[in-house]
Parts: structure tokens; C-alpha cells; sequence
């Protein structure tokens, strides 16, 4: 029977929190009960670390002689009994010839517990009492790829990291050039604002220039103006003082007054006019009645103002309309005095009441009125009378719309008297202050100026230009510092290496070349027969070429051959000193060529294990542990089989733990 | 974890002194990338 349990931590691999590595794997029965086992599995199931576990369990680091042809086993056992996390459990029990019950236990940190036989014993016991052959992996052609595989993978980890630098310092470049490209783009606007102010600095003389040449001209102009006022001065005072006092004549008219009373006065002439036509037709209308009383009077005539009829009439009708008239005008007295009396008053003389004799007047006064002849005559007379002072009216405001309208058009002269007299007056005004300037003074001034010459509004016009300009060039100066504070602003801080640019250069190409380099390793190292067919004398002169090639296949060869086990041909172990991976063939110290293909693995595991029982102890029992058996033939397989079977029953072997690789898991198994 | 530099005898066959120390610097874990720039800058 055989029980085994192991679980590490591999330094460098596991991380924190990560479960250790396991044997047997979850789920596979950590007990078996035959001592002659079979493992398969893939690789790194870790079936060759159970084996190096127990090798380490029963003693096999003070087997100094079996390792001293396998040192890279017996650097992994020491690393593995220095490793802290470290623990296994391993029970072996049989019972032929003798029962015996070892069991080996190692907790994390501690030194390994023994016991035989229930009995706690020491390593020495153990290794007084039983014998370890460990046949480990030893098929070349295996290790040979292991070796090569390691040194690819771990090439391509220094190519990984030399990319990372690589980009890393690829990005400070990058980080370099665009600070200096802030340095390029800042001295360019710091320029442009330099131009801008020049030009500003330029045009502003020139607007200066132009400006003092403007003044001289004005001045000038100025100069000529009151010199000719000087010598008008006797008409230009003349001028002004009549203008002045016409305008004193006039300037009290109101324009606005008149316009008014126009106004009004033709709506008066207007109400009169209507009034005359209403007259008019009066006149008319009772002309008309009279004429059916066959008192025919000519319309016409009267309304033109033709009394000549009327009068007549009048005058036939006079006396009785006079006799008439006082009658009536006595009875309208009455009335009105009897008006003011009680009704029962009695009147005296007529001894008869107010009532009474007020009914009579009244009776009397419609009497009188009921003449209709004299009604409408001296309604006539009444009209012709409003009608002549409708006339007179009429007239009287037509004439004063006449004097209205002359003092209208006395108006518009007022105006222009007004607007000449002005002018005299800002005449009169300027010739005051040029007479308020020395004359000699003035000619003196005129003299100096008489050779300043040219087209003021020219030069106006040329000055509005050039301010256009200058607010122009100011415009661009304003954005062009603003965009420099915004550049300012934005820009990154130096760069760390800013002033080591030129060693980063040198240290990116030199990573460059060497991640070349070590691209091409890997290449070869994968398959070396197809990366040399890359390379020609011919295509020596440009990167990693034959002679680099050779180099490196050189260098790899003296590397594995200084690493590489002894091995096992024509019956000796031969060191080996280079391992040629072009042709797979060992150079041994002696310098003689084994190629890979001629060694036999199977051949000489089974020659080992052979040996070793015949060279061990017969008195020790035997544990025999053989490591990646796969190249052996099915024929050898048997024989090594039948080997152990056959130990196992004379009492000789305790137990025989044969691995295997193979495409499953994990399969543990016994043989009989 | 500081590890030694795998196989230096077989890159100091391979490479120049200037471009071992690339390596080793490359292999070193305890040195952030840029303290790896820092070191190389320094020895040139």
C-alpha cells in the first residue's frame, strides 16, 4: 500500500492568495494499495515533484555520489527542502517478507517526522535500512528541449521587459519633442507679436508725421482766412450792422402768430360766407310769399344789393306800416306793464281787470299781426338788413386775411435776413478775433508756412487709413498674445530627461539593436535549422547576420553542454562539454560526437536499474523511483516491469513508482 | 523579488558590457521602469 500527499508554493511563480501546487490533484484517491505504481500524466501535473518529494522524504540528498552526475536534481531537492511551504505525507506498508509500516510526515516550516513500524526513527535508520534509485528524466533528447525551451522562454521575457523600456522611453521622446515644439511654437508668436509692434511703432510715426503736416496746413488755412477778414474788414462790418438792424425790424414777427390768425380768420370768413347764403335764402323764400300777394319784387336784384324796389315798397306801405307799428309797439308796452300786475288788478279808466284787458291786448296784437303783407316786409327789411351787415362783415375780414398774408410773405424774408445775418455775424465774430491777433504777427506765420503744401483731405483720408491699420496690426497683437497665454497655459511641464535627449537616443537605439538580437535568439532557438537557412554571407551587412548567428549557436552549445548531465553511451558516461543544436550532437570533454539520436533512453534506464540492484546492498530493501520512463519500447517497458515485480516478491523492493507523460490528466495505477 | 540574471555567462558571450547592464537592469524586479531608465542614463 501506498499513500502520498505533498502540496508547495513555488517561489517566483505563486502570487498571494494563489493556491499551492497539489499531488495528487482534487479528486484523485491519495491511496493506492499495491506497491508497484504507474503515474501518467501531462506535464506539469507535477508527478516528477512527487518523485523528487519522496527522494527528498527518504534521504536521497545524502546519496552524494548519485549526485554528483546530477546536479541539476540536487539542486532542485535542496531548493525544495529550503522551501517553507513545503509539506507531504507519505505512508508505505507491505507485509512480505516482514510487515513494515514507514511513514514520513513534513509540516510547513518543520523538519520531516519518521516512523517505522509505528516507532519514530531518524533518517539514518531509514537509510541504514532501505536503499533509493531514482532514475531521473535523463532521455537527451527531452532535456535538451527543456533546456532550449527555458532559455526561449526566458529570452522572450527579456525581449518583453526591453519593450517595455523601450516604450517607455519612446514616449519620453515623444514628450521632448513636443516641449521643444511649445518652445518652437511660443518663439514664433513671440516673434509675430515683435512684428506687429514694430508696425504698430511704425505707423503711429508715420500717423504722426501726417498729423503734424494736417496742423501746418489748418494752420495755414487759418492763417489765410484771417488775413483775408483783415482785409475785408470795412465790408464785413458794414454788412453785419445792416443785416443787424434789418433784423431788429423784423425779427418780432412771429411767424407762427400770423399763421394762426390766417387761419382763423379764413374760418371766420367761412362762417360768414354760410351765413350770407342762409340770408340769401330768406330773402328768397319770403320774396317768394310776397309774390302771392301780388307784390312781385325781383330776387335777383336783391341779393345783388338792389334796394331800389324794396325802397319803393317801403315807401307805399309807410304810413299805414308806421300807424301800425306804434299800434303794435303800445300793445307790446301794455302787455309787458300789465304783465307785472295781479289778473284781478282793475285797470283804472277802463275800470276792467289786469285779465281781461291782457286777453284784449292780446287779441289786438294778433290782429295786427295776422297782416301778412306787413310781416313779410318788415321781415324783408329785417334780412336785407342782416344781409348788408353780413357784407360789411365779410368784407372786413377779407381784408384783414389780405394783411395777413403779407405778413406771411414778410415771413420768408425774415428767414433769409436771419440766415444773412448770421453769416455777417460768424463773419464779423472771426474778423473780431483776427483783428484781436497781431497782423504782423500773422504775415510773419504765413511766411513760414507758405511752403507747407498738399491736399488736406488727402492727408485725412491717408490718416483714417493708417489708424485703420494700426487697429488692425493691434487686433493681431491682442490674439497673438492671447494665443501665447493660452500656449503658456496649456503646456506641459519639462520633460524629466528633457536634457538627456540625446543619451535617451542612444539608449532606445541600443535597446533596439539588442531586442533584435534577442528576437532572432528566440528564432533560432525554436528551430535552429530554420533560421539558419535566413542567413547568407551575403546578408551579413545589415542586422543580426551569420556571424551573429554562428555566435549565438556557439555560445548556446557551450552553455547547455557545461549544464548537461553525463551521458550514458557505449557503456560509460561521457561529460559532456557543447551541444551542438544545428545537428543535435553532444561534444563530449574528449571531444568525441555523440549525436542525440544514437543514445537510447530506454537502454539506459533499464542498464541503470540493473546495475543498481546489483551494485546496492542486498540486505537494504529497495525504493525505487523512475522519472519520465516514455521513450522506453513497449519490450523495455516489460522488462523493467517483470524487474521489479520480480524484486517485489523476493522482499527486496519496498516500492517501485514508475512515471510517465501522456495526453490524460492524471492516472495512477498499479501493476502486477 | 530580486532575481540574479538567468544564464549571464551565456549573454556575456552575446552581448556588450553596455547591453548586459541593459539586461540585468531589464531582469531586475525591483526597479520600476523608470528607476530602470534613471540607472541606464546614469552609467552612460
Amino acid at each position: 500500500m501506498f499513500q502520498f500527499r505533498m502540496s508547495y508554493l513555488e517561489p517566483g511563480y505563486h502570487k498571494a492568495g494563489d493556491r499551492p501546487f497539489l499531488f495528487p490533484p482534487e479528486g484523485i484517491d491519495d491511496k493506492i494499495s499495491t506497491n508497484l505504481i504507474e503515474i501518467e500524466g501531462r506535464n506539469g501535473t507535477g508527478k516528477t515533484t512527487l518523485l523528487n518529494c519522496l527522494a527528498l522524504a527518504t534521504g536521497y540528498l545524502d546519496h552524494e555520489k548519485d549526485l554528483e552526475t546530477k546536479p541539476a536534481l540536487k539542486r532542485k531537492l535542496q531548493d525544495l527542502d529550503k522551501n517553507p511551504t513545503l509539506e507531504y505525507f507519505f505512508r508505505i506498508c507491505c507485509d512480505k517478507p516482514e510487515p513494515i509500516d514507514l511513514k514520513i510526515e513534513r509540516a510547513k516550516g518543520q523538519k520531516p517526522k519518521l516512523w517505522l513500524n509505528s516507532k519514530a526513527v531518524d533518517l539514518d535508520t531509514i537509510n541504514r535500512k532501505f536503499d533509493i534509485i531514482f532514475l531521473t528524466e535523463d532521455d537527451p533528447k527531452k532535456v535538451v528541449n527543456a533546456s532550449l525551451g527555458k532559455l526561449s522562454k526566458y529570452i522572450s521575457e527579456l525581449e518583453k521587459g526591453l519593450v517595455s523600456i523601450q516604450n517607455t522611453i519612446n514616449r519620453k521622446l515623444l514628450d521632448i519633442a513636443e516641449f521643444r515644439n511649445f518652445k518652437k511654437k511660443e518663439n514664433n508668436i513671440i516673434k509675430e507679436i515683435e512684428s506687429c509692434r514694430k508696425n504698430i511703432e511704425s505707423k503711429r510715426s508715420d500717423h504722426a508725421k501726417l498729423t503734424q503736416k494736417l496742423k501746418q496746413l489748418e494752420q495755414k488755412k487759418d492763417i489765410k482766412g484771417k488775413l483775408e477778414l483783415l482785409n475785408d474788414e470795412k465790408q464785413i462790418t458794414s454788412e453785419y450792422n445792416r443785416l443787424g438792424k434789418k433784423y431788429d425790424q423784423i425779427k418780432d414777427k412771429k411767424g407762427t402768430d400770423i399763421i394762426r390768425s390766417l387761419y382763423r380768420e379764413r374760418s371766420n370768413l367761412s362762417k360768414v360766407n354760410d351765413e350770407t347764403k342762409r340770408i340769401d335764402t330768406q330773402i328768397i323764400q319770403i320774396c317768394d310769399s310776397l309774390r302771392h300777394y301780388n307784390i312781385p319784387l325781383e330776387t335777383e336784384k336783391l341779393l345783388k344789393g338792389d334796394y331800389a324796389e324794396l325802397n319803393q315798397l317801403n315807401q307805399k306801405l309807410q304810413p299805414k306800416k308806421k300807424e301800425e307799428t306804434v299800434k303794435l309797439r303800445m300793445i307790446d308796452d301794455l302787455i309787458a306793464l300789465f304783465n307785472r300786475y295781479l289778473e284781478s288788478d282793475i285797470v283804472p279808466i277802463i275800470n276792467k281787470p289786469v285779465r281781461e284787458t291782457l286777453s284784449e291786448l292780446l287779441r289786438l296784437k294778433a290782429q295786427l299781426a295776422a297782416d301778412r303783407v306787413f310781416a313779410l316786409l318788415t321781415a324783408l327789411n329785417n334780412v336785407m338788413e342782416q344781409k348788408k351787415g353780413a357784407i360789411v362783415e365779410f368784407d372786413k375780414i377779407q381784408n384783414k386775411i389780405s394783411a395777413l398774408s403779407q405778413k406771411s410773405r414778410d415771413l420768408k424774408e425774415i428767414e433769409e435776413v436771419q440766415g444773412a445775418y448770421i453769416k455777417a455775424e460768424e463773419k464779423y465774430l472771426a474778423l473780431q478775433v483776427a483783428l484781436g491777433q497781431d497782423k504782423t504777427d500773422l504775415l510773419s506765420k504765413w511766411r513760414e508756412l507758405s511752403l507747407a503744401d498738399g491736399d488736406s483731405i488727402a492727408i485725412q483720408k491717408q490718416l483714417n487709413e493708417l489708424e485703420v491699420l494700426i487697429r488692425t496690426d493691434e487686433t493681431m497683437k491682442s490674439k497673438y498674445e492671447e494665443n501665447l497665454r493660452m500656449l503658456r497655459e496649456n503646456s506641459t511641464a519639462k520633460p524629466k530627461h528633457e536634457e538627456e535627449e540625446e543619451n535617451l537616443r542612444v539608449l532606445y537605439e541600443t535597446i533596439s539593436k539588442l531586442r533584435e538580437n534577442v528576437i532572432q535568439w528566440t528564432q533560432i532557438l525554436d528551430n535552429p535549422e530554420l533560421a539558419s537557412r535566413q542567413f547568407t554571407p551575403e546578408g551579413e551587412k545589415v542586422g543580426f547576420g551569420l556571424s551573429d548567428y554562428q555566435k549565438f549557436v556557439k555560445a548556446v552549445g557551450w552553455y547547455l553542454g557545461s549544464q548537461f548531465e553525463p551521458i550514458p553511451f557505449d557503456y560509460k558516461l561521457h561529460n559532456v562539454s557543447f551541444f551542438d543544436i544545428e545537428r543535435n550532437v553532444f561534444i563530449t570533454v574528449d571531444d568525441r560526437q555523440i549525436h542525440i539520436d544514437n543514445l537510447s533512453q530506454g537502454q539506459s534506464k533499464i542498464t541503470s536499474l540493473t546495475g543498481s540492484f546489483k551494485k546496492m546492498d542486498p540486505g537494504k530493501k529497495k525504493i525505487v523511483l523512475i522519472d519520465e520512463i516514455s521513450e522506453l519500447d513497449p519490450q523495455n517497458l516489460e522488462d523493467v516491469k517483470r524487474t521489479l515485480k520480480s524484486k517485489l516478491d523476493d522482499g527486496s523492493l519496498l516500492l517501485a513508482v514508475l512515471v510517465r507523460p501522456s495526453s490524460e490528466m492524471i492516472e495512477i495505477k498499479g501493476w502486477s | 523579488m530580486k532575481s540574479k540574471l538567468y544564464a549571464e555567462d551565456l549573454l556575456k558571450k552575446l552581448v556588450t558590457e553596455k547591453e548586459l547592464k541593459i539586461l540585468k537592469a531589464v531582469w531586475d524586479e525591483e526597479l520600476s521602469i523608470e528607476q530602470k531608465i534613471d540607472s541606464l542614463l546614469k552609467e552612460r
